[in-house]
């Protein structure tokens, strides 16, 4: 069951009972800095407060991330709230985005690509707090 | 011919402008997501990656720049600051050490200590400074290593230092703690404050001598404490002063202690001391020296031959008063020149002191001549200010006008013991005598219990150099010699008026004729 859906200005996060968090945008989302510093405000303020949480990220529908962005998804400040993120990839540029967000930006906590998200919540559930 | 996809077209388009240095090109993102779109994100996030880098490469560069900058100008002024350390260190006064903190072994010394200690650079670098002993007092260092610990540094502490001729010297030292890329060492710097400490030795061994005449009660006391004080600085075991005759060349010994020999007096002429004295000037001889003097003829073997010899004459002014011997039996290297030094430079306060102290002693045997003869005189004596306030009056003078000296002393002679119908003869017998004349009187004078006195008077100014500082009066009861003569007059009156009123003729003949 979702708990306290949010709605941010470029999609929805929410915790499901097991307390994964869940991140999802729709299709031809273009994501800047205003937009992740906003969900990791949600983050802290809503989901995290009192401990970090693995988080679940649907970035199929992602057309492109700007660098700042990406700084802000592999900063000390995310790093201190998610304990773990699953990306949900399901196209060539989701691929590219995750491999990128893998590769080259060094996160502070470990990232996955997954297809499914039952294998994510697999992975997930030793990060649960 | 399969049509070519427009997109394949953008993203080399895209390319040739990124590989061109533009690398703000991004190419469109469809919303198809294909391989197509993934190759183009992928192209746009690497030149977004590259530019970034290169931004924080420039960044970097400058930081790199500004530091190596820095570094350059710090390395500059640390050349500059090594330079002048470097000058500091090896032209500085002072002996300066560089040695590590845990085990002493010295890492750099200046030249200054190399004189100071007589050793070498060579053979102390790479050596612990306990393998010289040059800490005569190893305390010493021991709590210079606790102030270090405990401060980091140390002031000006004293110590006694062996050089490698085996003499000690007296040194000032101060230390702190030198950080030697991370090897903790001690940066020490030492001063040899030996003649300095000589020097106010020496002057403290002035005062005291010049303070022993007045401390001292006789000649032989101050001539002990002499000897005393130069033993400060030097062995005194076998020491004399000599008194010069000039009249008959020779020389009294008031004072001789000596292991070898003894001696009262001696002719000048042959010896050393006499020698010296006619030389006028101080003498420090080995005994080899003293061999060949006595091989020319100048002088000859008197007492046990010493191995080194050490004298000053004493003088007053620029005459020859006597002369002061130190002398050694077995260690020729007993004395130094600059003892000689020293010697020279006491010896014209000794003279003085001695000269002082014999000045004091015959003053004293006159002082004990005048009281004797004060205060034994059958006459009545009275010492008063030339205006005739009494200073001191001998015990007669309670015999004679029943006061006693405590009465006495303070008051004016004149209204204590002159009759009221006799006061005007006195203040004119008072008047002369202030006035340097000698006077003698015989008047009247009142004793305390009011009888009247017929006494003599002798009044005598008492002058030093050209200016009277008193008056000397005695006094001499005359009443039963005024008594006898006025009863010889009176019979000699009965005798001649019995004479003439005789009825019978009465003849006085010469019975020489």
């Amino acid at each position: 069951m979702e708990q306290n859906k949010q709605k941010t200005s470029k999609g929805e996060v929410w915790m499901d009972k097991d307390g994964f968090l869940y991140q999802d945008y729709p299709p031809g989302t273009e994501i800047t800095i205003e937009n992740s510093l906003e969900e990791l405000k949600i983050y802290r303020t809503t989901f995290c407060k009192d401990a970090r949480r693995p988080i679940i990220v649907d970035i199929s529908n992602i057309k492109t991330v700007s660098k700042e962005s990406r700084d802000i998804y592999s900063s000390e400040e995310m790093g201190d709230t998610i304990s773990a993120a699953a990306l949900i990839v399901s196209n060539p540029v989701s691929r590219i985005l995750g491999n990128f967000y893998m590769g080259i930006s060094k996160t502070k906590m470990p990232v996955r690509m997954f297809t499914r998200v039952d294998e994510a919540k697999k992975w997930l559930k030793d990060f649960l707090p | 011919m399969k049509k070519e996809d427009p997109r394949i077209e953008s993203i080399l388009a895209a390319i040739t402008k990124i590989a061109a240095g533009d690398l703000d090109t991004r190419i469109e993102i469809s919303d198809a997501l294909d391989e197509t779109d993934g190759i183009a994100t992928g192209i746009n996030m690497l030149a977004e990656e590259v530019k970034h880098r290169i931004v924080q490469h420039e960044d970097e560069n400058k930081q790199l720049n500004d530091t190596i900058a820095q570094l350059q100008k710090v390395k500059a002024q640390l050349s500059d600051s090594e330079q002048i350390f470097s000058q500091v260190f090896q032209t500085s006064p002072d002996g300066i050490t560089i040695s590590r903190l845990d085990d002493g072994v010295f890492v750099e010394v200046n030249k200054s200590f190399e004189t100071l200690t007589g050793y070498t650079k060579d053979e102390m670098i790479g050596h612990a400074v306990y393998e010289f002993g040059m800490w005569a007092d190893k305390s010493v260092r021991d709590k210079l290593l606790e102030e270090l610990k405990e401060k980091g540094v140390c002031v000006n502490l004293e110590s006694d230092f062996k050089l490698k001729n085996g003499s000690i010297v007296r040194g000032l030292m101060s230390a702190s703690i030198l950080n030697i890329n991370g090897v903790q060492h001690l940066l020490a710097i030492s001063r040899d404050i030996t003649d300095r400490k000589k020097a106010e030795r020496v002057q403290q061994i002035m005062y005291n001598i010049s303070n022993a005449v007045n401390l001292t009660k006789d000649m032989n006391e101050l001539f002990l404490s002499i000897q005393k004080e130069l033993g400060s600085i030097f062995d005194t075991t076998n020491f004399f002063i000599a008194f010069y005759n000039k009249e008959n060349d020779t020389l009294t010994l008031p004072f001789f202690v000596d292991e070898k020999d003894s001696f009262e007096a001696f002719p000048a002429k042959k010896t050393l001391t006499g020698y010296m004295i006619r030389n006028d000037r101080p003498i420090l001889m080995k005994d080899l020296d003293i061999s060949k003097l006595v091989k020319s003829g100048e002088i000859e073997d008197v007492g046990t031959p010493s191995k080194i010899w050490l004298g000053a004459p004493l003088k007053i002014k620029d005459e020859i008063i006597g002369a002061l011997v130190v002398q050694h039996y077995e260690d020729e290297l007993a004395y130094t020149e600059k003892d000689l030094e020293i010697l020279q430079f006491v010896s014209s306060q000794i003279g003085l002191s001695i000269e002082t102290k014999r000045a004091h002693d015959d003053v004293n045997v006159e002082k004990a001549y005048f009281e004797q003869l004060f205060e034994g005189s059958p006459e009545t004596i009275v010492l008063t200010s030339n205006h005739g306030k009494m200073i001191r009056v001998n015990s007669e003078f309670e015999k004679l006008f029943g006061y006693a000296p405590e009465e006495a002393i303070g008051n004016y002679i004149d209204e204590l013991i002159v009759p009221n119908n006799h006061l005007r003869e006195a203040r004119s017998i008072s008047r002369k005598v202030a006035k340097g004349e000698k006077i003698q009187v015989e008047t009247v004078r009142r004793h305390k219990d009011g009888r009247q006195i017929l006494v003599s008077i002798m009044g005598t100014p008492i002058v030093i150099g050209s200016k009277q500082v008193g008056v000397y009066g005695i006094y001499r009861n005359i009443t039963d010699r005024k008594k006898a003569d006025m009863a010889l007059r009176e019979s000699e009156e009965k005798r001649r008026n019995s004479l003439y009123s005789s009825p019978d003729a009465i003849t006085v003949s010469d019975l020489r004729a």
